[in-house]
C-alpha cells in the first residue's frame, strides 16, 4: 500500500539508525495454533502436534518508577513436544515513571529458561505516552534473550492499522487482538480484512472463541483466546480457527 | 473471626485474580464509560439496594444483592450488600518487610552475614508457590532471638542454630532436600527439640509432606520439647499442602489433615492455635464439602439481623465453588442440586432464581405452591413460560402483590412481561397504568426505565413508542469495569438530571423496524428530548438522501437544522438546490459531516453522549464517522451489551410495533435491504463524490468532497471495496483539481 509504506519510510528516516532495527526473517519455531493459557489451572495435555501454548508466565506492575513482579501460581500441563511461548503481561497503574528497564527485561527474559519456552511473548496495552518506555523495554529484552529465540508481542488492533510505531520495534510478530475491540469494534471488524496491517502484523492474528473473527486466517498464526476454561471441545473450536 | 479470615483472604485473592483476568480479557481497546438505562450483574443504585429499597430485582443479580433480596421478600432487615474495597496492601520490597528485616538483623548479629531470602518455589507446570510465608522469617527471628539471648549472640548454640535455620529456609526455593545437621549428642534438650522442629519444618520446605508429617506427629508427643503444641497442628498443614499441591486435590489427605486441626483444638496447651486451626478446619470443610459449608455458612446469612461484609464474602466464595463464578447456569445439570435444595431455602431460591431450564421452572413452581410468599413467586414469575399451566394461577397471585411489598416493582414488572408474552396486550396495559412513569429518586431509575420499556414493547401509536424511548442513565461505570468494581458511577444521584438516552430496544425499533416515513414523523414530532430527537433526525435525513427520497429529505431538513445549526447553511442550500443539484447538495453535507449518522445509536457510552451537535471532524479513536454497512431485513440483531434486552425479552428479539401496518413492514424491509445493498458509508460516498468531481469538474467543492472521501475511508467502516474506493477518489481529486488545496492536502489514499 503506497500510503503507508510512504509513511512508514518517512518514520523510519526521522526515527535514525539506532531505533532501525533490521532482523531477517527468523524461520519460526511456532505452530499454526497458539492458545492463549492465562491464570488458572490449565490442562492442555494432548493437544494436536500443530498447536502450541503462550501461558501467562507472569504478572510485572509498573508504578511509579517502581516495579512488581508476580509470578504465575496456577499450573499448566502440557506434554513434553508441544511449543510453548512465555507470556509476560505488563500492567502500568497511573504513572509508571522510571522503571529500572534493565531489570525488568532481566525479568521478562528470565522467562526463556522455562522448561521449553520455544519464545516470550510481551502483552501491554501501552498507551501513546508509555510507547517510549515500552520501547526500550523491548530492545532490551531482545538483547537479553537468546540469539534466535522469538519475541512476540500483543497489539491493539488499531496499532496493526494507521500507525506504524510496530515497525520499528524488535520484535519477530505482533499479533493483532481481533476481539473485545470496544467502542472501535463495528469499524474495526469491518476495515480489518479489507486493510493491509502493518508488517509486524501480518503473520498472525488473535481471536477469542467466543466472538467471530472479522478474518480467515489464510496462512497466519492464530492465537486463541478462551474466556472459559480449556476443554476438548473448546481445543476443538480452537483448532478450527485455523481453518 | 479468624477463620472466616482465612477464607475471605482466598476469596480476595480468587476475586484480585477473577477481576484482573476480566480486565485482561476487556483490555483490546480504549475504554468508555458506559450510560446504562437497567445494569447487568449489579443493581444500579447500589445505596439504595444497601438499604432494602429493591427496584426490580433481575435474575441475573449476583449472589450477594439476590441474599438481599431473599431477606426482604421474607422480612428480614436490609444489610449492606454492597461490594467493598478490598484492604490494599502499599507495594513494599520482600527486603524492608518487618519480619525479613527482624531476621536479616538477627542473622547479621549472629554471623556476621546477610541471609539468602528467596520465598518462592517452582513446583512445575510453570508455577510458582509462595513457599515460605513471612510468618516462618518472622518466627525464625524470634526464636533466634531467644537463644541468642540464652546462649549470648557469639556462642555456639547461636550460631549453629542460625546456620540449621539456613539450611531450612533453603528448602524455600531449591529444588532438592538441605537438611540441618543433626544436634550433638552432648547438645541440651533445647537445642535437640530445636533441631527436631527444624528437621521437620526443613522437609516441610522441601515439600516431603509425609515425612514432615511424621517428624511434627513424633514432636507433638515429646513433652520436653516447646515445640509439642504445635506438632499436630503443623501436622496437619503439611496434609493441607499434600492434599493441594500440585492441583490435583487428595481429598483423604484433605481429611487427615482435618483430624490433626481437630487434634489441635481438643489440646489445651495449643490454645494460641485454635483460632487458626478452625479456620483451617473450614478451609477442610470447603475443600471436601462445599454444600455443607454453604448450608451451615447461609443459615445466620439467611435470617440474622445484622450480616457482616466477611460473611457475604465467604458465602460468595462457597456458592462459586459450587455454581462456578457466573450468574447463570443449567439448572438441569447442575451437580447436587438436591443437596443444595436441602441446605436452606435462601441457597434453593438462588439457585433457581440464576438457573435456566425446564428444571428452574418447576422446581420454582413447586415452591411457590409448597410456600407462596412473594420470594418464590418472583423466581416462578421469572421462570415460567409464557404457555405454563400454572401461568394463569401466578398472575392472579402477582395481582394481590401490594404496593407496601418490597416485591412490588419487580412482580408488577414481570406481570406485565407474562401478559405481553401471553399476548394479552390491553391486560399488560392496564397493569402498567397502575406502576410509576417517573421516579422519584436515583433509587428509582432503574425500575422505571425496565417498567417504561414495557410501554415502549406495548405501545400503541408513534407518540406512544417516542413517550417510552427515553430512559434515564441509571448508571454509568467504566465498561471493563467488573461488577464488583468499587469503581461505581461518579456520580450517582444524577440519573434524575442527565439527559436521557436511549437503550438498545429504542434502537433495534428506529433502525430495524421503522420505515422512513415513520422517522421522519418523529423527527417531527415534539416528544422527545432535543439530544435524542436529533439522532432520529440525521438518520432520518441520511435515509432519505441513500434511497432518494427527496420529500421526505426536505421534510426533514428544517428540523435538523434547528437542531444542528453548526450544519445550517449546508441544510440551507440542500434545501434551495434545484432537484437536479438536490443530491450533490446533500452529498456535499454529509461529506462535510462525519457526524452525520444513518442509524440511531441505542445504549451510549460517554464519548456519544458527550459529543455536542453533529460532528464536522472525523472521530479518530472510536471511527464513529457517517455509518458502517447497513444490515439487511433478515440479518440478526446485533449482539448487544443492554442489560434490558434479556430481562425483558426472553426470545431475544425486539418485535415490531404493534402499530405498523403491514404494508409498513414490508417498506421498512425494503429500504433495510436498498440500504444494504450500498455498502459502507466511505466506499459509497467516495464514488459518488467521483460521480460528482467527473460530471463538474469545474466544481471546486467537489474538490473538497473528494479530499473528504478520501479520508473517510481512512478513519470510517471499510470493506474488501475501501481500498478501491479510496483510491478512485484520491486519483479523481489530483486528476481533476491538481492545484487545489484540497489535492495538496490529501497525500494519500488508504
Amino acid at each position: 500500500m503506497v500510503s503507508r509504506a510512504i509513511a512508514a519510510t518517512a518514520a523510519l528516516a526521522l526515527l535514525g539508525p539506532s531505533l532501525v532495527v533490521s532482523r531477517a526473517p527468523v524461520p519460526s519455531p511456532l505452530p499454526g495454533v497458539v492458545l492463549w493459557a492465562w491464570e488458572r489451572p490449565i490442562d492442555l495435555r494432548g493437544l494436536p502436534r500443530t498447536a502450541g501454548v503462550a501461558f501467562l508466565a507472569q504478572t510485572i506492575t509498573l508504578a511509579n518508577g517502581s516495579h512488581l513482579v508476580a509470578a504465575r501460581r496456577q499450573p499448566l500441563s502440557v506434554d513434553p513436544g508441544t511449543p510453548v511461548i512465555a507470556v509476560t503481561r505488563i500492567e502500568a497503574r497511573g504513572d509508571a515513571g522510571s522503571p529500572d528497564v534493565p531489570v525488568v527485561a532481566r525479568a521478562i527474559a528470565g522467562t526463556s529458561r522455562l522448561p521449553r519456552v520455544a519464545g516470550v511473548q510481551i502483552d501491554f496495552d501501552a498507551r501513546v505516552s508509555q510507547r517510549p518506555l515500552y520501547r526500550r523495554i523491548l530492545h532490551q529484552v531482545r538483547a537479553d534473550l537468546p540469539p534466535g529465540l522469538p519475541l512476540t508481542m500483543t497489539a491493539l488492533a488499531s496499532w496493526c492499522l494507521d500507525d506504524n510505531w510496530l515497525d520499528e520495534l524488535p520484535v519477530d510478530e505482533a499479533i493483532p487482538m481481533l476481539f473485545r475491540m470496544g467502542p472501535a469494534e463495528g469499524a474495526l471488524r469491518q476495515a480489518w480484512p479489507s486493510r493491509t496491517p502493518a508488517p509486524k502484523c501480518r503473520g498472525t492474528v488473535g481471536v477469542s472463541l467466543d466472538e467471530p473473527a472479522p478474518i480467515g486466517p489464510r496462512g497466519r498464526r492464530v492465537y486463541v483466546f478462551n474466556p472459559g476454561p480449556w476443554s476438548a471441545p473448546s481445543i476443538a473450536a480452537a483448532m478450527e480457527m485455523q481453518r | 473471626m479468624r477463620q472466616v479470615h482465612g477464607l475471605v483472604r482466598l476469596a480476595s485473592g480468587a476475586a484480585i485474580a477473577g477481576a484482573g483476568a476480566a480486565a485482561y480479557v476487556l483490555a483490546c481497546g480504549p475504554s468508555v464509560r458506559v450510560m446504562r438505562p437497567v445494569e447487568r450483574i449489579r443493581p444500579a443504585h447500589l445505596e439504595s439496594f444497601d438499604r432494602g429499597q429493591l427496584g426490580v430485582v433481575r435474575e441475573d443479580l449476583a449472589r450477594r444483592f439476590l441474599v438481599q433480596a431473599f431477606r426482604r421478600f421474607n422480612g428480614k432487615p436490609a444489610i449492606d450488600v454492597a461490594p467493598q474495597p478490598a484492604a490494599v496492601t502499599p507495594f513494599v520490597p520482600t527486603a524492608q518487610l518487618p519480619a525479613i528485616v527482624a531476621w536479616r538483623e538477627l542473622h547479621a548479629q549472629v554471623t556476621g552475614a546477610e541471609p539468602v531470602v528467596n520465598q518462592d518455589r517452582r513446583i512445575g507446570d510453570y508455577q510458582l508457590i509462595a513457599n515460605c510465608l513471612l510468618d516462618a522469617y518472622a518466627t525464625a527471628a524470634k526464636t533466634g532471638r531467644a537463644r541468642v539471648d540464652k546462649y549470648g549472640a557469639a556462642s555456639q548454640e547461636a550460631r549453629e542454630w542460625v546456620r540449621a535455620q539456613d539450611a531450612v529456609l533453603a528448602n524455600c526455593s531449591g529444588t532438592t532436600l538441605v537438611l540441618p545437621d543433626p544436634a550433638p549428642a552432648s547438645a541440651d534438650a533445647l537445642t535437640r527439640a530445636d533441631r527436631a522442629y527444624q528437621i521437620a519444618s526443613a522437609h516441610f520446605y522441601a515439600m516431603q509432606f509425609d515425612e514432615a508429617a511424621r517428624r511434627f506427629q513424633q514432636i507433638a508427643t515429646d513433652t520436653t520439647s516447646p515445640w509439642r503444641p504445635y506438632g499436630r497442628y503443623l501436622a496437619g498443614r503439611a496434609l493441607v499442602r499434600q492434599a493441594t499441591i500440585p492441583e490435583t486435590f487428595d481429598r483423604e489427605k484433605m481429611r487427615a489433615a482435618g483430624k490433626e486441626f481437630q487434634a489441635t483444638l481438643a489440646d489445651r496447651d495449643a490454645a494460641f492455635l485454635h483460632e487458626s486451626a478452625k479456620g483451617l478446619l473450614r478451609f477442610v470443610t470447603f475443600r471436601t464439602e462445599p454444600v455443607q459449608l454453604m448450608r451451615e455458612i447461609s443459615g445466620p446469612i439467611a435470617t440474622d439481623n445484622t450480616v457482616t461484609e466477611q460473611q457475604l464474602n465467604e458465602y460468595e466464595f462457597v456458592m462459586n465453588r459450587v455454581f462456578g463464578d457466573t450468574t447463570s447456569f443449567s439448572y438441569d445439570t447442575l451437580p447436587e442440586r438436591d443437596g443444595i435444595a436441602a441446605g436452606g431455602e435462601m441457597n434453593d431460591w438462588i439457585s433457581v432464581m440464576q438457573g435456566s431450564g425446564e428444571a428452574a421452572a418447576a422446581r420454582a413452581v413447586a415452591q411457590w405452591k409448597r410456600a407462596p410468599g412473594d420470594a418464590w413467586l418472583v423466581a416462578a414469575l421469572w421462570k415460567v413460560p409464557s404457555g405454563h399451566a400454572d401461568a394463569p394461577a401466578l398472575l392472579n397471585a402477582a395481582a394481590r402483590v401490594t404496593s407496601s411489598s418490597p416485591a412490588y416493582l419487580t412482580v408488577g414488572f414481570l406481570r406485565v412481561r407474562l401478559l405481553a408474552d401471553r399476548g394479552g396486550a390491553d391486560e399488560a396495559r392496564a397493569v402498567l397504568a397502575t406502576l410509576p412513569r417517573k421516579a422519584a429518586t436515583a433509587a428509582d431509575a432503574e425500575a422505571v426505565n425496565l417498567i417504561t420499556a414495557e410501554r415502549f414493547r406495548l405501545a400503541r401509536s408513534l407518540d406512544e413508542l417516542l413517550q417510552a424511548a427515553p430512559r434515564l442513565v441509571a448508571s454509568k461505570r467504566w465498561d471493563f469495569s467488573p461488577w464488583n468494581d468499587i469503581d461505581t458511577d461518579p456520580d450517582p444521584g444524577d440519573a434524575l438530571t442527565r439527559d436521557p438516552v436511549f437503550d438498545d430496544d429504542a434502537g433495534l425499533v428506529f433502525n430495524r423496524h421503522l420505515p422512513l416515513q415513520r422517522l421522519v414523523d418523529a423527527a417531527a414530532s415534539q416528544i422527545l428530548p432535543a439530544r435524542l430527537r436529533l439522532r432520529l433526525a440525521s438518520a432520518a435525513f441520511v435515509r432519505a438522501w441513500l434511497l432518494g427520497r427527496d420529500a421526505e429529505a426536505l421534510a426533514v431538513a428544517p428540523i435538523l437544522r434547528a437542531l444542528a445549526p453548526n450544519v445550517a447553511a449546508d441544510l440551507q442550500r440542500f434545501e434551495t438546490a434545484s432537484p437536479a443539484d438536490r443530491h450533490v447538495a446533500g452529498l456535499r453535507l454529509i461529506l462535510r459531516t462525519p457526524g452525520l449518522h444513518a442509524e440511531v445509536r441505542g445504549l451510549e457510552d460517554d464519548q456519544d453522549y458527550d459529543g455536542k451537535g453533529l460532528s464536522r471532524d472525523f472521530e479518530h479513536t472510536f471511527r464513529r464517522n457517517w455509518w458502517c454497512a447497513m444490515p439487511a431485513a433478515a440479518d440478526k440483531f446485533p449482539l448487544s451489551e443492554s442489560g434490558l434486552l434479556p430481562a425483558l425479552y426472553r426470545t431475544g428479539n425486539v418485535p415490531t410495533p404493534a402499530f405498523l401496518s403491514a404494508d409498513e413492514r414490508a417498506a421498512a424491509a425494503r429500504e433495510l435491504d436498498a440500504m444494504a445493498a450500498l455498502g459502507p458509508a466511505p466506499n459509497y460516498l467516495a464514488a459518488e463524490a467521483v460521480t460528482w468531481a467527473k460530471a463538474r469538474p469545474a466544481d471546486q467543492d467537489a474538490a473538497e468532497g473528494l479530499a473528504h472521501a478520501v479520508e473517510g475511508t481512512r478513519w470510517g467502516c471499510g470493506n474488501a471495496g475501501t481500498t478501491a474506493a479510496s483510491r478512485s477518489a484520491f486519483q479523481t481529486l489530483h486528476q481533476l483539481f491538481p492545484k487545489s488545496e484540497w489535492a495538496r492536502r490529501t497525500k494519500y489514499w488508504y
